[in-house]
């Protein structure tokens, strides 16, 4: 990245307050994904759950601009995950597109990844032997900085996160820690685009508050934050838009307050009934 | 905010090996026990064959190596398990990854393949050449195993190259662990087919003509013949070129079939959606 995003942030305030909207960082275009059956030759050794091509996204599409929070809702199964798994070109969509700073997640190469923050599921994804630092050091080494860098980076972030005088080995974390650490991870390279899948499954109220505080806080700083909740109460009080994604499509996109308007109940209430019906 | 991330540069090869190499050795030396048996139960292992040598007495199907068993062995012993470690550092690498969710992050956010790769193979060779130097100086120390001290240098680029084509040979087996999550067609077979036909524990003279021929398709055959011919023999490079072009050859062939297969691997994990699964 060749500029700051407190920078851009300072751009995008100042152009909203000027004129057109700004590009957005994140990019959902028009993006579907069938889960099909593996080709003939590999199913002798793949085993996969599916039986029969499943339709996992139809032609979903939305974006996120620079500062903004916007969470993604559904119930189990609507494709909430498999939506961030292409955006993280984890999985490849059969039609459509995710973009990344206007660059196709699928053809950028280094330059897209190190622009992504990635939180999948919060208690995975570090080496349980290593203490919350050295976890942090690996991948801000792998992410291209040198071992200073890396060294004042991790100082950062850990006291940034509340987890600096708490260095151990990483299987005597608390969940809350780890979900704090899994944000501190997806932040090492310093990137544009954050995506969340659930971070606050398994945290008390406490903590599950903190983690809304977080994510807004790293917006303000001139991120674009995605992520996924189950809490459509706490979701909607962190969120500046909502997207509502059932059966793979998106139902509704907009903003907690335009949900209120006119039902005569709560964004979170209208949103719950949205996913009942 | 304060910038200290990069801006763009993908780092320093050697640090980013060096970051794979501290967090295996952290990984290994903090399950204490396991690290200490491995190497406790190496006297058990050449002890046996000290004593099999024993009942072997001189063997004329080794007149090659005038006819030193014990010494054959110790070889054979050391070369397997080099061979062994380098086809399956990758996979249980792979494997290890997968399970803990860490793959997934490297794949998707700034990281390179390279240097995880090669990372991942120092410690566990690095801690079978600790092996090999137990193997080698409690044979010649305490039960009188007689090697050429020039060859333990010569028998180097052999080892190395042995290491690097069976690495890749591993490489392409963790292609399979991508895709079928556990066990892979590769490394089972190929560790076995080694330890029966490459000559390891017995000359490939006692095999069948057919299977000789199998024999001569195994990099370990001619890493062990090389070795030995520099250890036992006290041969110098000249004597053991042919060994080494041939390894040299695997490598060349093996390392760019492995690195596609891979690579199409991962691709086909990303179509299918079992990358995350485990």
């Amino acid at each position: 990245m060749d500029e700051s995003l407190s920078g851009r942030a300072q751009r995008q305030h100042r152009s909203s307050a000027e004129g057109p909207e700004p590009a957005p960082l994140l990019v959902v275009d028009r993006v579907t994904k069938s889960y099909a059956l593996p080709p003939w030759w590999l199913r002798a050794f793949v085993r996969t759950a599916v039986k029969e091509p499943i339709e996992a996204l139809r032609d979903v599409s939305f974006s996120v601009a620079a500062g903004e929070v916007v969470g993604l809702v559904g119930p189990n199964g609507a494709g909430k995950t498999t939506l961030m798994r292409v955006i993280a070109n984890l999985l490849e969509p059969d039609g459509g597109r995710a973009l990344i700073d206007g660059v196709d997640v699928r053809a950028g190469g280094w330059d897209v990844r190190s622009r992504l923050g990635l939180v999948l599921e919060s208690d995975r994804g570090f080496y349980r032997r290593l203490s919350g630092r050295r976890n942090l050091e690996f991948f801000a080494i792998q992410a291209g900085m040198d071992r200073a860098t890396a060294a004042t980076r991790v100082d950062q972030l850990l006291s940034q996160f509340g987890l600096a005088d708490r260095d151990k080995l990483l299987f005597g974390y608390s969940s809350g820690m780890r979900v704090r650490l899994s944000v501190a991870r997806a932040l090492v390279a310093d990137p544009s685009v954050l995506v969340l899948d659930e971070p606050t499954r398994g945290l008390d109220p406490v903590a599950s508050f903190e983690v809304g505080e977080m994510l807004r806080r790293l917006a303000k700083e001139g991120r674009a934050v995605l992520f996924s909740d189950h809490r459509l109460d706490e979701l909607v009080s962190v969120c500046d838009r909502v997207v509502v994604l059932v059966g793979g499509q998106v139902i509704f996109e907009g903003r907690p307050g335009d949900l209120e308007e006119g039902s005569g109940v709560t964004a979170a209430a209208a949103l719950r009934q949205m996913m009942v019906e | 905010m304060t910038k200290t991330a990069p801006s763009g540069g993908r780092g320093d090869l050697i640090d980013q090996v060096m970051v794979v190499v501290r967090r295996d050795l952290a990984t290994e030396v903090s399950y204490q026990y396991s690290f200490a048996m491995r190497y406790v139960s190496i006297f058990f292992s050449i002890a046996i064959f000290y004593f099999v040598s024993l009942l072997v007495g001189e063997s004329t199907q080794l007149g090659e190596y005038s006819g030193r068993y014990f010494e054959f062995a110790l070889v054979g012993l050391v070369m397997s398990g080099m061979t062994s470690v380098s086809l399956q550092t990758f996979n249980q690498a792979v494997g290890t990854e997968m399970g803990s969710g860490t793959l997934e992050i490297l794949l998707a956010t700034a990281s390179r393949y390279l240097p995880i790769f090669l990372g991942s193979l120092v410690v566990p060779i690095l801690l079978r050449f600790v092996e090999a130097v137990l193997y080698i100086g409690l044979g010649v120390g305490v039960l009188g195993a007689g090697f050429s001290g020039r060859g333990i240098l010569l028998s180097l680029p052999l080892v190395l190259l042995a290491i690097a084509a069976f690495s890749a040979l591993g490489m392409l087996a963790s292609s399979f662990v991508i895709l079928t999550k556990r066990g892979d067609p590769i490394t089972g077979l190929v560790a076995q087919a080694t330890n029966l036909l490459a000559g390891v524990l017995f000359p490939i003279s006692l095999l069948p003509e057919g299977l000789q021929v199998v024999s001569k398709l195994i990099p370990t055959y001619y890493a062990l013949r090389g070795v030995r011919e520099v250890l036992l023999n006290g041969s110098g490079f000249d004597e053991v070129v042919d060994e080494v072009a041939v390894l040299a050859g695997f490598t060349v062939v093996l390392v760019p079939i492995a690195l596609w297969a891979f690579s199409r691997a991962i691709r086909l994990a990303k179509q299918t959606g079992t990358l995350g699964t485990s």
